[in-house]
This record gives C-alpha cells, sequence and structure tokens, in this order.
C-alpha cells in the first residue's frame, strides 16, 4: 500500500490532487486528514493535509480469503458474505457452527472481528463489524432491558448494583441507558479489557 | 490446527519467514509453541495481551467441536 501525503487549500482540491498522482477517478481514492490549518500570510488561508492512496476493491478480496483460509483451518462449517456500507464493512457470518461464534457472548466473533481489524482495517480504510444471526442488535436489546430492570431495582431499594464483566461497546450501551435515569450514576470498576459497572443513586 | 496458527501468526508479523509452530501432541490436549523473531513478540501478543488471547479464542472454539484442548504458547528466545 503506498501512501501520499497531499495538500491543498480544501479536502476536495487534495483527493482531486492525488487521483491525478495515482491516476484514477476521485471516487477511488481513499484518505486520512493529517492536519487542517489556518495560515495567516497577509489573507486568511486554509490548507489541508491528507495522506492519500488509491483503493480498488483488492483489499477487500485479500479479506475474503484470509477469512475463508483460517475458517477451513478451523474446520468450521461457516460461510459468510461481505457487505461494504457506508463507513464500515459487514461480515456476516451463517452456517451450521454459528453457535460456536456467539458462545459466551460472541467471545469468538468478536475475537476475529479484532483480528480482522488489525489486519485489514488500515488498508481497506474502515472499520469492520461482524455480524451474525442478527448478534449484536439481540445484544444490545438484552442489555438495555437488562439495564432498566436494574436502575428500577437501585431507585426501589437504593443499594448499589453491579452487573456483570462487559466490553467497552456492552458498557457504552448501559451508560447510555442509565444516563437517562436523571437521579442514577453508573460507574465502570477495574482496570482490564473487561469492566464491571455499578449503578447507584447520585 | 498448527497450520492455523502459522496462517494468523504469519500475517501479523513483520519478518513471517521466523514464524515457527511446534506441535506436541498429548492424550486429550495439544499444545502449540509458538517462536518468532523477537522484534515481532509484542505484534503476536497486542496491547494487554488481546491478540494473544483472540488467537487462544480461535483454538479453544475449534477445539471444542473436536473435542480436543489447544494450548498455545508463546517462547521468548533469551538467548537473542
Amino acid at each position: 500500500m503506498k501512501k501520499k501525503e497531499f495538500s491543498d487549500i480544501s479536502l476536495k482540491d487534495a483527493i482531486l490532487k492525488a487521483a491525478e498522482e495515482f491516476n484514477t477517478d476521485e471516487e477511488k481514492i481513499r484518505y486520512e486528514i493529517i492536519t487542517e490549518k489556518t495560515r495567516y500570510f497577509g489573507h486568511r488561508q486554509r490548507e489541508i493535509f491528507i495522506n492519500a492512496w488509491p483503493y480498488d476493491g483488492s483489499e477487500e478480496e485479500e479479506l475474503k480469503s484470509f477469512l475463508k483460509e483460517i475458517i477451513d483451518q478451523m474446520q468450521l462449517d461457516l460461510d459468510f458474505e461481505i457487505e461494504d456500507k457506508k463507513g464500515f464493512l459487514r461480515v456476516n457470518f451463517r452456517g451450521d457452527d454459528y453457535k460456536l461464534l456467539l458462545y459466551q457472548n460472541g467471545n469468538l466473533l468478536n475475537a476475529i472481528q479484532y483480528l480482522l481489524n488489525r489486519l485489514f482495517s488500515d488498508t481497506v480504510g474502515k472499520k469492520i463489524f461482524c455480524e451474525c444471526e442478527n448478534f449484536r442488535k439481540n445484544r444490545e436489546r438484552e442489555l438495555t432491558n437488562l439495564s432498566h430492570h436494574y436502575a428500577k431495582e437501585v431507585q426501589k431499594k437504593g443499594k448499589p448494583l453491579s452487573l456483570k464483566e462487559l466490553n467497552p461497546f456492552e458498557r457504552r450501551i448501559v451508560h447510555i441507558t442509565i444516563n437517562k435515569y436523571s437521579d442514577l450514576e453508573s460507574k465502570s470498576m477495574g482496570d482490564s479489557f473487561l469492566k464491571v459497572i455499578t449503578i447507584k443513586r447520585k | 490446527m498448527k497450520q492455523l496458527v502459522e496462517t494468523v501468526c504469519k500475517s501479523l508479523v513483520d519478518n513471517p519467514d521466523q514464524v515457527q509452530v511446534t506441535q506436541i501432541d498429548g492424550e486429550q490436549t495439544t499444545i502449540l509453541e509458538l517462536r518468532v523473531a523477537s522484534s515481532d513478540l509484542g505484534k503476536v501478543i497486542g496491547k494487554q495481551g488481546r491478540t494473544a488471547r483472540a488467537i487462544r479464542t480461535i483454538l479453544a472454539a475449534s477445539g471444542m467441536k473436536h473435542r480436543r484442548r489447544y494450548n498455545l504458547e508463546i517462547i521468548e528466545n533469551h538467548d537473542q
């Protein structure tokens, strides 16, 4: 992957410059913004710096073949398809062994998602989300219900309550739900990847 | 399984040719010893061992299907 730095007065101009350099259309340019600054030399002028590289979908193929290879070597009955969404790539798994993916709160699903992001999110230029049998949506609903239930319990009894260990994504859902209650607050305890959330009265 | 660890680790590290996996089969468990270049050690372990944990999770999952325990040992080379 060849990344190159470009700068111009606006983002669009910078992308155009990059497209010219790599000989492709501007839609095929992926970029990240390094800095944006305003200069004051006599008159106000903005300048933007970006890192740009051409993208032609070959990275997605790489991801596909890598995933296929590890699923093969794990000897699981799994199939997947990749959807290109705005802002992220969604990998949707299906197959007979989906239960293994979701075992222990989606442990394997999260592990695969983490590995894919480490390996490919830079080159693809997008985050990768793994999904299986609507697991993430269901989990979100389950956690919102659970935290509503806990919140009511705390309001009634006044004693603080703790939830199980949760990962950052799940904790975020709980914090958002608890924030809706004006008399309650939620705190994460611990310093590892998984933390325990305690809900208590303010 | 040995291949699985090899493919994953080779894609993670900077020096793929120095990735070495040895498999030791026991009665119920299989121990996989992973050796990488010392500069790549951090890459296979990851922040707070996240990458290593992800690899172990993947091993455990396929072990569950085949009723076998897999143990991943990452071996440091002290002589370098």
